[in-house]
């Protein structure tokens, strides 16, 4: 997030997309609410799903999925064409706009309407509001990027937020919300394929050099595989091995029986977690990791704050926190790397991350601090580019609208949707284990809209298959207009019935993100 | 805008115009108690507990909706305020229904959290209900076994079936740390440089000397027997509390770092004057009551006629005396009854038990008379003996038929002889059983100069508080101090004995004991409403199972054998969970202490009147403790909450409140945290504790990437519960159904406990080294047969900072690859 959870209250209007926020992010819903209720704050919903917060908006949108590129430049068709955008931030702090300009200028509400089904009046509506605000704010999440072009959607929605000037103001934002604890810190930390801690690219060799000279060992500059890319180079037989730490890619991963096959593939596959996952069931050797109650540490949120996780009881049985037990198997494997605490490890990367620079434990005793906090004294960044962006001025970029890789057709005729719910949390790891969010929440559920199941013949909460080119599963249905006609939503929290045996592994070309937005599937009666 | 000036409790505060008594008060550290205040929101019927006096106005107002004014002067703690206070939580009281504390626990003379064992064994952790009961209970192998349970018999299960089977429970969860090998040593704070000298390492003794170590303090026990253990060892038989139990449970209190002198008899080998000049600070009196007293039978002095106490003894020490064919036992006591199944074992015809009262008065524990008679033993109840004589080759006793006579002044029905009924029998070996008391020759050797005061029925006097006795630093507890009683007993008087010694080597004043509030729904069985078990299924207790009679006489090996899991498992579910679970957040108990309401158990509410809801999943709503204080419905953010308060009478508390939960709830248990009682409560907390004995530790939720601080309350190495802190960045008190519950999943059974490696289909069990030494080899297999990038690594946004640090690093720099990614796209 650029901006703050409780920068929400701040703000003027929120645009809200691609995020049912009162499941996935309750506590950031609850602050939407209270800026609605107690400040006066207004919402725009644009989401195919009737979900919660439209209960609370001005104005809500509902494109068909997969149609994001094409409603964003049409409400900056709106916004240009009307002259609400804010001439001078585009001047002062932006470039490229002209070219930006051009593509968007192809979408006018008319042709937005015939693509995405969004009333071309209610487009200029919602359009209006927005660029009408002083503080504008626009939160999303995997609605947005979880695509084959999830990239080209979050590319317009900065377009839209720099075009209105509401980047770099209190209030204002693009704010991604990050769907698990620590997926910020993950990435800040460089578990990524492409970039050491702190975005510093592996490929630049003042970066390399810098890295070589802390840690003292000579560094490959070749750039990694997205775990996305894994599974085919396991099939190729390039990847032989694989160290699995805390996640579970046999629920999690699109196209699950491919993933499945793939590992077994694997040479050695070493899985590390608090559960004997679907996952660790493959592999070769199972460590087990301490939970989050029983180690020091820190999680970094989505709006950046780096907070303290405090050890409260001893581990579980004979486990181990992650941390020591990477410490044993580098020493065993000759390149020790030795800290005694996990502190040790937040002062190498203050030394080496220049925005975490200013972070030490003595400094998170109460609130945390959010990054970029370059030095002791520095306070921390409440919001980010508030003078000037990283690369200087705010780059426009134009942005084509692309079709989804798999739509519906006669033999698979509805489109898939996967997501969470509230009483869930992805691969259902943790909270399949809590008896009250089971007892809630014991199975998976199929949301399909009414007309459709009339037209199927198909009963509240009878069990039906669904089947797309990649497999099947069984699920039980539950009616209702939560989604459009024509589109069947499933959570992914469940293992036995795994809805990623259907989803598609088409990627985004730049993040590597899969399409779990959009898929075909056909309903069958059991 | 300018500040204004005003005065609380003589203290001059600037404050800002438009707040509030209440948030002028709290921000200047005065604390106002309420007890139905929400920040933001107006209450329609305020509680009323935080008014105060202001000067120049005739009635006390309220705080929380009181604008502060120029010049007020305000006193928080008046004689007006602290009456009207007391007479608002009068109210409150008079319409609350419940058990504080359940009765079991009230009954144990050792207050032993037995609600709070029960529900660690129902939850799995058993180590962790272990080491609740050796809080208070150090002995649970031997206690386990051999306790006359007090607490089963105030178990209100009786009134739905049979009451729960609470000390087989307990030797359940010690004989399981001993198998698993799971000892739970704590080990000793810092040694202070106080000696302490225990004399007699019977239960009173091991008990102080356990608690001292506990404590830091250097301990010395001396022991005049050969072996530790007292009673344990030498008065109760190897068929009911095995030597080696006993042997394992003086391990377990000697690796707490305890010294001992064996063989070391006091007047004989040492005196208290000696261990003064020898540097004790502290000593401690732990004898026990081991001499007999005399019958006043005739014919005691017979060379035919034992004693029991000696007869357990030369048994234990494997001496066991002649006896003949026909035994018979004198007495009601435990001794009696263990004598006479002693006896039993041996090569004898026929052992008697003579008793002059009924089974009813019999002092002896009533399961262990049952079993006694399985194994045989005849009990001849209101029977005395008057006399033994030798006739011949047999004795001849004088027996007579009892009546019990009109209670004494203390209730105590005293047996009188039946004129006419004189009976002789015949026995070969008569046993005497009668009580005990201390022992205290030692006092009559010449060089002992410290001699504390003595009742006159030889007893030591120890102060019940202080448990010094009339002789400075020397103290006295367990049966020296009380005659005979139960194991419990003792090592209750031993436990509180070290925290007196403890106080008065440390100068530190022992913590008063505060005038408890102990709400209960009945002290006896007849008082409580029986509409508290409605729907509670029937389900009769676990046995335990026993070697059967005909086998076990044959031997003197233990008789019971112990819970199975499963069976511990079951029985301990069957608990009502009669204590509050609200113990320790409950704010109607502790400002009714604190503002010294006087509120008797003849005033409590004697009826339910509300049935509990249990239906939502993660909250239960009990009515009968609702004070109406209406922060539940205050506190929620959906809507969701529906509180009505009905027939509302002259002190304006409603007569009738109904509580529901609709279905706007999202399970954000806000409600629950924000109840001041028991009313409304988490489903998933069932040990209660009390407020004092729970750690707090601040950390993050592991679910969404809100990131919402959260506390984690913990007991032992358990999570009791997650709450939150409204002054906590970023969430500010909210959070979700997974941060308030889901935590749930830390202590589930299915967590990996060991490293585990693959042979074919199935996983075995390895050590860490084996697991790590497999994994370094083979990468570094693979990496040099096909290069450091045909491996990859993913981490995980479940994991810290720190270890996603680490992980990449492994990768990069260990590995030598930049394989490595994470599940931020899923």
């Amino acid at each position: 997030m650029t901006n703050s959870i409780a920068d929400f209250k701040k703000a003027d209007v929120i645009l809200l997309t691609g995020s049912n926020s009162t499941e996935n992010y309750p506590v950031i819903a609850l602050n939407m609410k209270k800026a609605i209720i107690e400040n006066k704050t207004k919402l725009i919903v644009v989401d195919p799903r009737e979900i919660e917060m439209v209960k609370y908006a001005e104005i809500w949108l509902r494109p068909k999925p997969g149609t994001d590129v094409v409603w964003l430049n049409g409400m900056m068709y709106v916004i240009i064409e009307e002259n609400l955008y804010d001439a001078s931030y585009v001047a002062e702090r932006t470039e490229n706009f002209m070219a930006m300009k051009e593509t968007v200028m192809k979408y006018n509400p008319e042709f937005v309407e015939r693509l995405t089904g969004i009333p071309s009046e209610d487009l200029k509506k919602a359009a209006r509001i927005y660029a009408q605000a002083q503080k504008g704010s626009i939160a999303y999440a995997m609605g947005i990027t979880q695509h084959a072009f999830g990239t080209d959607n979050v590319k317009s929605i900065a377009n839209l937020a720099m075009l209105c000037g509401n980047v770099g103001i209190e209030g204002g934002g693009v704010n991604p919300l990050r769907g698990q604890n620590n997926v910020q810190g993950a990435c800040d930390m460089g578990a990524l394929p492409n970039v050491f801690p702190g975005y510093q690219s592996v490929s630049e060799q003042k970066n390399v050099k810098k890295f070589e000279e802390a840690w003292g060992i000579k560094l490959s500059t070749k750039p990694g595989l997205a775990v996305t890319d894994m599974w085919a180079a396991v099939l190729n037989e390039e990847l032989k091995g694989m160290y699995i730490m805390g996640e579970n890619p046999v629920v999690s991963d699109p196209n699950l029986k491919h993933v499945k096959a793939t590992l077994k593939k694997l040479d050695f596959l070493v899985v590390q977690d608090i559960f004997m996952t679907e996952t660790a069931k493959l592999a070769h050797v199972v460590l087990p990791a301490a939970s989050f109650a029983e180690k020091d540490g820190t999680f970094t949120n989505t709006e950046r704050r780096v907070q303290r996780v405090r050890q409260g009881i001893e581990p579980i049985g004979d486990s181990r926190p992650d941390w020591e037990i990477i410490c044993s198997l580098s020493e065993k494997m000759g390149t020790p790397m030795n800290y005694n605490h996990s502190e040790e490890i937040m002062e190498e990367i203050a030394s080496l991350v220049p925005s975490y620079g200013g972070i030490h434990y003595e400094r998170l005793k109460n609130h945390g601090l959010q990054w970029p906090c370059p030095s002791w004294e520095h306070p921390g960044t409440p919001y980010l580019h508030n003078a000037e962006f990283t690369r200087g001025k705010g780059l426009f970029q134009s942005v084509e609208f692309i079709l989804p890789n798999e739509l519906p057709n006669k033999e698979y005729p509805f489109l898939l949707s996967t997501g969470r719910e509230l009483y869930h949390y992805n691969s259902g790891t943790m909270t399949r284990k809590v008896k009250g969010l089971h007892a809630i929440s014991p199975e998976v559920i199929a949301e399909i809209h009414p007309s459709d199941a009339e037209k199927k013949g198909i009963e509240n909460k009878n069990i039906v298959k669904i089947v797309s080119r990649r497999g099947e599963i069984k699920a039980r249905v539950s009616i209702t207009k939560r989604s459009p006609e024509g589109t069947v939503f499933i959570p992914f929290h469940f293992g036995e019935m795994a809805v990623n045996l259907l989803t598609n592994d088409a990627l985004d070309p730049v993040a590597r993100i899969p399409e779990f937005k959009v898929c075909a599937v056909r309903i069958e009666q059991v | 805008m300018s500040k204004f000036e005003i005065t609380i409790d003589g203290q001059t505060l600037w404050v800002d115009p438009g707040s509030t008594i209440l948030n002028a008060a709290n921000a200047a550290g005065v604390i106002i108690p309420t007890l139905c205040y929400v920040p933001a929101k107006t209450v329609e019927h305020p509680c009323g507990i935080c008014v105060v006096e202001v000067d120049g106005r005739e009635d006390l107002l309220p705080a929380c909706s009181t604008p502060v004014e120029d010049g007020m002067k305000v006193a928080t703690q008046s004689d007006r305020v602290i009456d009207s206070r007391q007479r608002v939580l009068t109210s409150m009281l008079s319409r609350h229904y419940g058990d504080c504390i359940a009765p079991c626990s009230q009954t144990c003379p050792a207050h032993i959290n037995i609600q709070g064992y029960l529900s660690l064994i129902a939850r799995g952790e058993f180590i962790e209900a272990l080491k609740l009961i050796k809080e208070k209970n150090p002995l649970p192998l031997s206690i386990g076994r051999v306790c006359p349970h007090f607490c089963e018999s105030r178990c209100r299960r009786i009134l739905v079936e049979e009451f729960i089977g609470i000390n087989h429970l307990k030797r359940f969860v010690a004989d399981y740390a001993i198998q698993h090998k799971d000892t739970d040593v704590i080990p000793p704070s810092p040694s202070s440089e106080h000696r302490v000298a225990v004399i007699g390492g019977g239960p009173a003794g091991l008990s102080a000397a356990y608690y001292l170590s506990q404590m830091g303090h250097c301990v010395t026990i001396f022991e005049a027997m050969p072996q530790l253990g007292g009673m344990l060892r030498y008065g109760i038989p190897e068929f009911r509390l095995p030597k080696k139990i006993v042997d394992q449970e003086i391990e377990s209190i000697l690796r707490a770092g305890v010294n001992t002198r064996m063989g070391r008899r006091l007047g004989v080998d040492f005196t208290i004057k000696s261990l003064k000049e020898e540097g004790f600070k502290a000593i401690f009196l732990g004898i026990g009551a081991w001499k007999n007293q005399q019958s006043g039978i005739e014919g005691e002095e017979l060379d035919e006629v034992l004693s029991g106490s000696d007869f357990l003894l030369k048994v234990s020490l494997g001496q066991a005396p002649v006896i003949g064919r026909r035994v018979a036992v004198i007495g009601g006591g435990d001794t009696a009854v263990d004598t006479a199944r002693t006896c039993v074992r041996m090569d004898v015809d026929e052992v008697v038990v003579i008793y002059q009262r009924s089974m009813m008065e019999m002092p002896a524990i009533h399961r262990e008379v049952k079993e006694a008679e399985k194994e045989g033993v005849n009990f001849i109840y209101m029977t005395g003996l008057s006399k033994i004589s030798r006739e011949k080759n047999f004795l001849k006793l004088e027996t007579v038929r009892m009546k019990l006579s009109e209670p004494d002044e203390k209730g105590r029905r005293l047996p009188i002889p039946y004129l006419g009924s004189e009976k002789i029998r015949e026995a070969d070996t008569v046993i005497l059983a009668p009580g005990q008391v201390p022992d205290l020759s030692w006092m009559e050797m010449p060089d002992e100069n410290i001699k504390p005061h003595v009742l006159a029925g030889g007893t030591v006097i120890s102060s019940p508080q202080t448990f010094q006795t009339s002789e400075k630093g020397v103290f006295a507890g367990g049966d020296v101090v009380r005659g005979p009683r139960t194991v419990i007993q003792a090592v209750t008087g031993g436990r509180k004995a070290a925290l007196a010694i403890h106080a008065y080597l440390t100068d530190t004043p022992l913590p008063s004991p505060k005038r408890q509030i102990n709400f209960t729904k009945g002290k006896k069985f007849e008082d409580v409403d029986l509409h508290n078990f409605e729907n509670i299924t029937l389900r009769l207790g676990e046995s335990m199972p026993v070697r059967a009679p005909e086998r076990r006489t044959r031997d003197f090996d233990e008789i019971e054998l112990g819970f199975t899991e499963e069976t511990a498992l079951r029985e301990s579910k069957r608990c009502l969970q009669c204590g509050c679970v609200a113990l320790n957040k409950c704010e109607l108990r502790s400002l009714s202490i604190e503002y010294g309401v006087k509120f008797p158990v003849s005033k409590m509410l004697k009826r339910r009147q509300y049935a509990i809801d249990s239906s939502h999943p993660f909250i239960v709503i009990d009515p009968n403790k609702c004070i109406f204080c209406q922060r539940c419905k205050n506190s929620c953010e959906y809507e969701a909450l529906e509180l009505e308060g009905k027939e509302f009478e002259e002190d304006g508390f409603p007569g009738i409140v109904s509580i529901r939960i609709n279905d706007k709830c999202v399970s954000c248990g806000a409600c629950v945290d924000n109840c001041p009682t028991g009313a409304l409560v988490k489903e998933n907390v069932t040990l209660p504790v009390a407020a004092n004995e729970i750690k707090k530790i601040k950390t993050v939720c592991p679910f969404c990437g809100c990131g919402c601080s959260i506390t984690l309350n913990i007991k032992g190495q358990s999570i009791i519960e997650v709450t939150t802190d409204s002054n906590d960045s970023p969430n500010f008190g909210n959070v979700c159904v997974k941060g308030r519950f889901g935590s749930e999943f830390v202590r589930h059974p299915d967590r990996l406990k060991t490293p585990l490696v693959r042979k074919g289909e199935y996983f075995w069990e390895v050590s860490w080294e084996k697991a790590i030494s497999l994994i370094a080899r083979k990468f570094l297999e693979i990496k040099a047969k096909s290069g450091p990038d045909s491996l990859a690594g993913l981490s995980s946004a479940k994991c810290t900072t720190e270890e996603n640090y680490l992980m990449q690093k492994f990768m990069r720099a260990v590995v030598g690859t930049n394989n490595v990614d994470h599940c931020a796209r899923l």
